[in-house]
Parts: C-alpha cells; sequence; structure tokens
C-alpha cells in the first residue's frame, strides 16, 4: 500500500491505481491484499472456542464432583471465630490490615490501586507495542527483577513487623522523647500521634519508598524507558497481590499470627 | 414442495434430511446453507446473533493460544456457567435468617444434582476471580491496553471489580459461620472509609451488623443487579474489540 512508501520517491504506476481504487472507494486491490493474510473464524476460530468450552466445562464439572463446596454450622453472631478471614481473594486487604490503619489498608489502598490500573492507558499512552508479549527485549528481565524484588521486600517486612511491631517501635520512640504520659489527656495525645505515626505516616512512607526505589533501581540497571517502568509497577502490583494473599491464606493463623502452613490446621 | 413430492418415490435417510432442511419450518430457523465453503461459513457467523460479535475472517496469530490463552472467553465461560447453575440454586434457596441456613443443607442433602449445582457454582466462581485476573495480566504484558484500547481496559477493570463484588455477595448467601464472619470482616473494611465509613457501612449492611436488611441486600445484589451490571458491560467490552480488533495482526 501507498503508506509503506518511503516519503520523498515518485509512487509507482500500481501505487497511482490503488489510490486512485481507494479514493473512488473502490477498494478491493487492498482488501483482496488483506484477506490474503487472513483466515475464517468458522472454523480456525470457532474449533478453539468450542474445545475451551468443553474441556473447561467438563473440568469444572469433575471438580464438583470430587469436591464439595464447604458448609460449616449455622452463622452465629455470638460466636467470632479466631481466626476470622475474608473470602481468598480478599486475603491480601487483610494482611494489609494487619501492618497499617484499617482506612488505609481497606479503602485507600484498594481504591487507588483500581484507579492507577485504570490510569495505567492514559499513561503509557503510546501505541507502539501493541500484541507484543513483554513489550521489548528488557521486559521479561524487568518483570523477573520487579516480582523478585518485591517479594524479598515484602516477605522481610512481614518478617521484621512480626519479630519488631510498627506500633511497639514508634510507641517507645515517642514515650522516649515525650516521657511517660501525666494525665489522661497527655495519654489521649500520645495514643492519637502512635496511630498517626505506625498507622499512617509510616506505612504510606515504607510503600512510596518501596516504588519509588523500584522505579529508580529499574532506571538505573536496565536503562528503562517510560513503558519498562509501568511494566516494573504493575509486576509489583501483581507479585504483592500473589505474595499477600498466600501469607493471608496460608500462613496466618490464630489471632492472625505467622504460622508454617501446616500448623494452622493444630490450632484452630 | 415438487421436491419433497419427488423424494418420496426413493425414500432414503438422506432423502428425508434434504426434505427437512427444505421445509418451510427449517428455512425459517436457519436461513443460511451448510457451512462448507468460504461463502457459506462467511454467512453463518454474519448472520447468527451469537456468533456475529466476531469478524468473519482475523488473522492467524492474532487467535494463537499461546497469545492469549483463550483467557477472556474462559472467563466469560465462567460467567455462563454461574448464571445456569445460579439459576437452578434460586429455585432452592430463600434469603432468610436463620432459613437460607436450612434452605443450604436441604439442597445439598435431598435435592436431587444440588450438591453438584452447588459445587459447579463455587469452583466456578473461583474460576473466573482466577481468570479474570489472569486475563488483565496477559493484556497488559501484550500491551494491549495501548492506544485505541485505552477505554476498554477501563471497561477491563470495571469488570474486575463487578467480579470480585459479584463473588463477595454470594459469599454470604450460605449464611454459615464462614460466610457470615468473612462478610463482617470485609465490612468492617468498608466501614473503615474516612469520614463516611457509617454511612457506607450502612448502605452494605441495611443495618448496623449483619443481619436479615444484609442478606436481602446481597442476594439482590447477587442473583440480579450485578449481573445485569457486569453483562451490560461484558457487552461493551466485547463490541469494543469487535470494533477495535484484536490486538496483534489486523
Amino acid at each position: 500500500m501507498a503508506a509503506t512508501r518511503p516519503q520523498g520517491t515518485t509512487p509507482s504506476r500500481r501505487e497511482m491505481i490503488d489510490r486512485l481504487a481507494e479514493q473512488r472507494g473502490q477498494a478491493q486491490v487492498s482488501v483482496s491484499r488483506r484477506r490474503a493474510n487472513t483466515v475464517q473464524v468458522w472454523p480456525h476460530l470457532m474449533i478453539r472456542q468450542f474445545i475451551a468450552t468443553v474441556v473447561i466445562t467438563l473440568n469444572t464439572l469433575l471438580l464438583g464432583v470430587l469436591i464439595n463446596a464447604p458448609l460449616v454450622e449455622i452463622a452465629n453472631p455470638e460466636k467470632t471465630p479466631n481466626p476470622s478471614k475474608a473470602p481468598w481473594y480478599f486475603l491480601n486487604l487483610q494482611e494489609l490490615l494487619l501492618h497499617m490503619n484499617p482506612a488505609l489498608a481497606g479503602v485507600i489502598i484498594p481504591s487507588l490501586a483500581l484507579g492507577a490500573l485504570a490510569a495505567i492507558p492514559y499513561i503509557d499512552n503510546k501505541p507502539e507495542g501493541t500484541g507484543v508479549w513483554f513489550y521489548s527485549n528488557k521486559g521479561i528481565p524487568v518483570f523477573i527483577f520487579s516480582f523478585l524484588y518485591t517479594l524479598i521486600a515484602e516477605i522481610a517486612l512481614v518478617l521484621i513487623d512480626a519479630a519488631l511491631p510498627a506500633k511497639q517501635w514508634i510507641g517507645g520512640l515517642i514515650q522516649g522523647v515525650l516521657g511517660a504520659p501525666k494525665d489522661d489527656g497527655a495519654a489521649s495525645f500520645q495514643g492519637q500521634l502512635l496511630e498517626a505515626l505506625s498507622g499512617w505516616f509510616f506505612p504510606i512512607g515504607v510503600i512510596a519508598l518501596l516504588a519509588l526505589m523500584l522505579g529508580f533501581l529499574v532506571r538505573m540497571i536496565f536503562k528503562a524507558n517510560k513503558s519498562e517502568i509501568v511494566i516494573a509497577m504493575f509486576t509489583g502490583f501483581v507479585a504483592s497481590y500473589v505474595l499477600l494473599t498466600i501469607i493471608g491464606t496460608a500462613f496466618r493463623g490464630h489471632s492472625m499470627s505467622l504460622l508454617w502452613p501446616w500448623a494452622l490446621g493444630e490450632t484452630s | 414442495m415438487a421436491n419433497s413430492r419427488k423424494g418420496l418415490g426413493r425414500f432414503s435417510p438422506g432423502s428425508l434430511y434434504e426434505g427437512f432442511t427444505r421445509s418451510q419450518i427449517y428455512r425459517s430457523v436457519i436461513r443460511n446453507p451448510w457451512p462448507n465453503s468460504a461463502r457459506t461459513r462467511a454467512l453463518a457467523v454474519m448472520n447468527s446473533v451469537f456468533l456475529h460479535l466476531q469478524p468473519t475472517r482475523t488473522r492467524p496469530e492474532a487467535i494463537k493460544i499461546t497469545y492469549t490463552w483463550g483467557l477472556g472467553g474462559i472467563s466469560f465461560l465462567f460467567f455462563l456457567l454461574l448464571t445456569i447453575t445460579g439459576v437452578m440454586l434460586m429455585f432452592y434457596y430463600v434469603p432468610t435468617v436463620p432459613g437460607a441456613y436450612d434452605y443450604m443443607k436441604e439442597l445439598q442433602g435431598t435435592v436431587s444434582f444440588g450438591q453438584l449445582m452447588r459445587n459447579v457454582h463455587r469452583w466456578s466462581a473461583h474460576g473466573m476471580v482466577i481468570t479474570v485476573f489472569l486475563h488483565m495480566c496477559r493484556v497488559f504484558y501484550t500491551g494491549s491496553y495501548r492506544p485505541p484500547r485505552e477505554f476498554n481496559w477501563v471497561v477491563g477493570v470495571v469488570l474486575l471489580f463487578c467480579t470480585f463484588f459479584l463473588s463477595y455477595t454470594g459469599y454470604l448467601l450460605p449464611w454459615d459461620q464462614l460466610s457470615f464472619w468473612a462478610v463482617t470482616v470485609g465490612a468492617n473494611m468498608a466501614g473503615a472509609t474516612p469520614y463516611l465509613g457509617e454511612l457506607v457501612s450502612l448502605l452494605l449492611l441495611g443495618d448496623k451488623s449483619v443481619g436479615q436488611a444484609t442478606l436481602v441486600r446481597f442476594y439482590t445484589l447477587h442473583v440480579i443487579a450485578m449481573p445485569l451490571l457486569t453483562a451490560l458491560f461484558l457487552s461493551v467490552h466485547f463490541w469494543r474489540i469487535r470494533k477495535d480488533g484484536f490486538s496483534r495482526g489486523l
């Protein structure tokens, strides 16, 4: 087609005919050329859809025959099970809940995450790279690096917060600076200060620092451009979602304390 | 008519079938000839309400299994399986406190295939959450969100939320300890919204804590409001794919 011709050269006779045909609304030339590289949806796509439908339906049915959906005793508002867990796909948020203020963990972070997801195509808005796995030859290394970085950082954070809870050392810090509270007013002030610092400022600072560091490292190590940094950030989100879901599901026991998965059954 | 009369002279299953496909009844339902040539296959896709969302031709690289892994389609298949089994479960389930739990017991214990329907519903729901999430990853890592597909990505994020919310509202319905406390944990999280916490919590639960009002709300959201909303966004999602073309090859 005319678009493939380098600029500045005179169009060939063939191209003139193509262009003329298109201009007159008789685009048969280009249509027949495009057709040459296509296959028919029936049967080429539909056979795939049909096989996938049969395989998935049969597998789900088989799973339904083999494993029963759980039904425990009737709901009892008087009797709180320990631990009480949300559905598994929300256990990542419940894990965050252990480390920061509930408003931050349960509302603000998920809302921001959904908002950031929706914003991706408006931030990384060049059409180049559409339909290419991992964008460029740096894509896979950036993906692996970001995934491992997130896993290691977050496992370390979960372990540190279990060994030395932020609430504890920040509380000690406050008492060290301000002294033990002398009256109720001072005690309530120190309590609010502790929540502001350990529930809001510290976790926000840690998350912001981790994200900035990831962007910085990816830029330094891989000379990443904007699209590759967006890959790093999205990978950080996916890794966090997966890791925190696994920790919340398999490593949290009585009172949401850290446990090995094989020890979960013994305490509950 | 003349043809079928002629066919009666030398009767065979083939001629019976031929007569059937020539009858007015058959031709009023199926307008296309049997799809065995390029033209008739294109017609079969184009003229069917269920298939016409798809183009008649596409690039082979766009439908390679290792490109899409069929994840969007599998998510939709789970949505359909959930609709079918969900309708069956609705025949036996009544959202009352504490009766809902007894209906669950009855469904599992005495209704033919009741347990199986519930199991398939449950595992399809988990399956849909997983495949929707994986589909999002596939679309991201193949850059398929890039212009001109930005808005369809946003519609996808809305559908991700719909999937979570559909699953979450369904979680309460069995009214056992698992569902009651999982929903309480979730509602407490929503109740922590700054400034609007009490309002959000009241809107979600219909009461100060999880109870009869909550069950009716979750049931209504789960069986009609959210499925309709999801179907609406799904149609936009599919239509946009059709209009923008597959992200590879076209």
